[in-house]
């Protein structure tokens, strides 16, 4: 327990220095006088004798040394005003971590900015042990992790792994969470916020230069990866594949940007690799220089034609799903299935076809067709110069995707069982679709769509800061367990047959949910973070809230008065003794 | 020589002049005008003592046995040469003040004055890094080696001594005997072939009873040692038992070879020459 939690004016500590000069005088008035002796040997060596030393002994300084030293340093103490506080008389201390994993950075035999940062906080805990203390963690997104006058093991979760850091919104949640609190951040970029008088700061940085992976993706055989030299000076780096070898070694000027293309050899196509970037000198944060790719296993859609479908949509429809290896015939057990106005559900998805746009009932071919921004099924198409001959008067069930003017095009809806609905107003005898880059490319987000309503996730890699969304097979497992490559495991219940998994370790994760399993890799990318010429050194004391003063304290001063007080007066009576009996 | 020498032996000659080198004991009627202490082929019988084993046999008093069917043997007084052998400690040591020095070649003076005065044959050796025979021994204020600068102790001095001392004469040394070696080696080679020995031990009263207290560097006159040390009543104390300890060692070895030593407080002696001790002990008349 600490019994002096703080003082009134700590800059009278410095008179305690005033130890100094009395260890001067003492010094000098102590200095060893050559002594001729006609038998050294019958003087004891200064480590024989218990009792006795050699002058360089501290200890054989004279007692009256010590009490003056030590009524100096009280009376230095009782000047500062010392007090005392209880835990709870402390304003809250609200500490928040930068997570990115540019806090890892270090020269080489350097610290990081993370462990000098944890190595302040240790202390500052330690200098109030009791007091309210909230941990926040600035990552991709703020997220408060403790709240609790306990020591808290904040390594745990202080993992500095994240592609970003919200200073901000991490400030602003500590003063959501507790107004009037103390504020510490510690981070290794100086803020580029104005920081409130009651806000320290910690911030640990060192501008280096940096080699890095910024983007990696994995293809049916082939590696894309980008690598970046953040550095002043151009560097040699080489991609390693593992298993597969070095793929390609070039030299980096400053600042540059270079895309790897590399095939991944036919024994690997099913297997996970291991992509590194080695750089021919120093590397300060190895972290980003490595990344673990797991294969996409995105197995064709297999679709079925319900009878009663059009001819004519037929054609249309084998020819777009011919060309496209995404999509499989398949007549039973299919996942999508095409079919007229009349096609019950069943478990399938539906792509139900209105080919009714009967004569006279055409929509004007000039009008512009509009898409609803932010789904799936229409991103990227191409909407101009389309001939698009649709029933005006028809109602698609569900939400509409596409329309022109009051005319619904394309609809979707979600049915009660889980799968999903999609409905097309088209004629397709009078329309150019079949023959525009509309069409095809409407196909790839249709197979898109349906693999991604697939039990487990969409994808096998993903960035880092992504949200995993999982989808689970009907009916849904009670509880999905993760096991995270950092050694942790966490669960989550899943809703409405999803579960959606954020911030998740940067490594492979294996994912169970009821039977099934999956694993998911999370890669450690971000030219933001790996830019650390950006880091900055910036340090200052928060300055004391104005709760602090008026907080309930016991001042200590008078203890220290009294005691040097006590010490001078056995001074003088030493003084006195030594007196009489000179 | 040093001038302070000079004057400690100027007025120790004047102190002498009318001091003679005594012994035990006079006869006449001889050659030798002196008589050691030892019994041996001498031609005067000194006295009787009882027989113990080993003794001569043909020495045995057959008379005394016929009267008294006890066993005595004769002991008759030994010839003693007029001859005195000074041998003056040259180490630094000696100079440790210039007092103890000059007290040291004084004394030394003196004795080879009453020596003289008395007709013994003198020899004077000085003992720096060796024993050197002074050339012009009666004459003390032309003594060459007084400088008192060797760093080699009369123990060590010794050991490399091949032997000149005169036989059966006296022998006395004046030194402060204040080196760590064990003092038989050099007290059997100080009285070898000796009839009577004399170490005069001279010594401030520093040395005896140092008056030193604080931080101080003690530096050793003969090696140049230095100790850093913070003197106080304790580290005092172990001084006085180890002192004491070394005093009585040499005593021991003394008594053992039958070695009078004198020992002489330099402040109660010098420069008031205060001669009572040796006048006490025999060495004066």
């Amino acid at each position: 327990m600490n019994w002096i939690t703080g003082f009134e004016h700590p800059a009278y500590l410095w008179a305690a220095t005033a130890v100094l000069p009395l260890l001067g005088i003492y010094w000098l008035y102590r200095r060893s006088k050559a002594t001729p002796v006609a038998a050294i040997f019958l003087w004891d060596r200064p480590e024989t004798t218990p009792k006795s030393g050699s002058r360089w002994q501290f200890r054989k300084l004279p007692l009256s040394f010590f009490l003056e030293a030590l009524s100096l340093l009280l009376f230095a103490v009782a000047a500062a005003g010392p007090f005392h506080m209880s835990p709870e008389a402390y304003p809250v201390l609200a500490v928040v971590l930068d997570n990115s994993f540019s806090m890892r950075a270090a020269t080489p035999g350097g610290v990081s900015p993370r462990e000098q940062g944890a190595e302040t906080l240790r202390k500052l805990l330690a200098r109030h042990p009791g007091r309210r203390v909230l941990l926040i963690l600035a990552g991709r997104e703020p997220r408060l992790c403790s709240d609790s006058r306990e020591t808290v093991d904040f390594e745990r979760f202080w993992t500095a792994d994240e592609p970003a850091f919200d200073l901000a919104g991490a400030v602003a949640l500590a003063r959501m969470r507790s107004a009037g609190c103390e504020l510490l951040v510690l981070t290794d970029h100086i803020p580029d916020f104005p920081l409130a008088e009651d806000t320290g700061c910690f911030a640990a940085g060192t501008p280096l230069g940096n080699t890095a992976l910024v983007n990696v993706r994995r293809g049916e055989g082939t590696v894309l990866a980008e690598a970046l030299n953040s550095s002043s000076r151009p560097v040699r780096v080489q991609l390693e594949l593992s298993p597969g070898g070095v793929a390609e070694s070039v030299e980096l000027a400053a600042g540059e940007r270079y895309k790897f293309v590399c095939r991944i050899p036919d024994s690997a196509r099913r297997r996970e690799i291991v992509v590194t970037l080695r750089t021919s000198g120093d590397d300060p944060l190895p972290f980003d220089n490595r990344v673990v790719l797991l294969p996409e296993n995105r197995a064709p859609v297999r679709f079925a034609y319900a009878k009663g479908l059009p001819e004519s949509a037929i054609r249309e429809l084998d020819a777009v799903l011919a060309g496209n290896p995404d999509f499989i015939r398949a007549d039973a057990n299919p996942e999508l299935v095409f079919g007229g106005p009349d096609l019950a559900a069943g478990k399938f998805h539906r792509f139900i076809w209105n080919t009714a746009g009967g004569a006279g009932q055409t929509t004007a071919a000039l009008e512009p067709i509009s898409a609803r921004p932010g789904r799936a099924l229409t991103r990227g198409l191409a909407l101009k110069d389309l001939r698009w001959k649709a029933d005006p008067q028809l109602r698609l069930p569900g939400e509409p995707l596409l329309q022109r003017g009051e005319t619904e095009l394309l609809s979707f809806r979600r049915r009660m069982d889980h799968w999903s609905d999609l409905f097309l107003n088209l004629d397709p005898e009078s329309s150019n679709l079949s023959r525009r880059p509309f069409w095809p490319a409407f196909f790839w987000n249709l197979a898109h769509f349906v693999r991604a309503e697939r039990p487990g996730p969409a994808r096998s890699n993903f960035r880092s800061g992504e949200l995993i969304d999982l989808r689970l097979a009907d009916p849904a497992p009670r509880e999905v367990r993760v096991f995270c490559p950092d050694g942790t495991e966490r669960s989550a219940i899943p809703f409405r047959n999803r579960v959606m998994l954020a911030d998740l370790p940067p490594g492979v994760s294996r994912i169970e949910a009821g039977g099934a399993s999956w694993s998911v890799s999370v890669l450690p990318l971000s030219a933001e973070e790996s830019q650390l010429e950006n880091a900055g050194r910036f340090r200052r004391e928060p300055v004391r809230v104005a709760r602090m003063a008026e907080s309930p304290r016991t001042p200590l001063g008078w203890i220290a008065l009294l005691l040097a007080a006590a010490v001078l007066a056995l001074h003088q009576y030493r003084l006195g003794v030594g007196r009489r009996t000179a | 020589m040093k001038e302070f020498c000079r004057n400690a032996i100027v007025s120790a000659l004047a102190r002498s002049e009318v001091l003679e080198l005594a012994t035990v004991r006079l006869t006449a009627g001889i050659d030798g005008r002196r008589t050691g202490k030892r019994s041996g082929n001498a031609l005067e019988f000194s006295e009787y003592r009882e027989y113990q084993a080993g003794d001569d046999l043909r020495r045995l008093d057959w008379g005394v046995y016929a009267r008294s069917g006890q066993l005595m043997v004769k002991l008759y007084s030994e010839e003693v040469d007029p001859r005195c052998d000074i041998v003056l400690d040259n180490s630094a040591s000696m100079a440790v003040r210039e007092e103890k020095a000059a007290a040291a070649a004084g004394v030394a003076a003196l004795l080879a004055q009453s020596a003289v005065n008395a007709g013994f044959s003198l020899a004077v050796w000085h003992c720096g890094e060796k024993l050197e025979k002074e050339e012009r021994a009666a004459f003390p204020l032309e003594w060459s080696c007084c400088d008192f600068g060797s760093d080699t102790s009369p123990g060590e001095a010794f050991d490399s001594f091949a032997g000149g001392f005169q036989s059966r004469g006296i022998r006395i040394a004046v030194t402060d005997l204040l080196w760590p070696e064990e003092p038989r080696r050099f007290l059997r080679r100080l009285s070898d072939g000796a009839m009577r020995t004399v170490v005069i031990q001279l010594l401030t009263r520093d040395e005896q009873i140092p008056a030193i207290s604080g931080s101080v560097s003690l530096v050793d006159a003969e090696s140049g040692e230095v100790r850093e040390l913070m003197v106080d009543e304790a580290i005092l104390a172990r001084y006085r038992e180890r002192f004491a300890r070394h005093q009585e060692l040499w005593s021991r070895a003394a008594e053992e070879y039958g070695i009078r030593l004198i020992r002489l407080t330099m402040e109660e002696f010098y420069p008031s020459w205060d001669l009572r001790e040796l006048f006490r002990c025999g060495v004066l008349k």
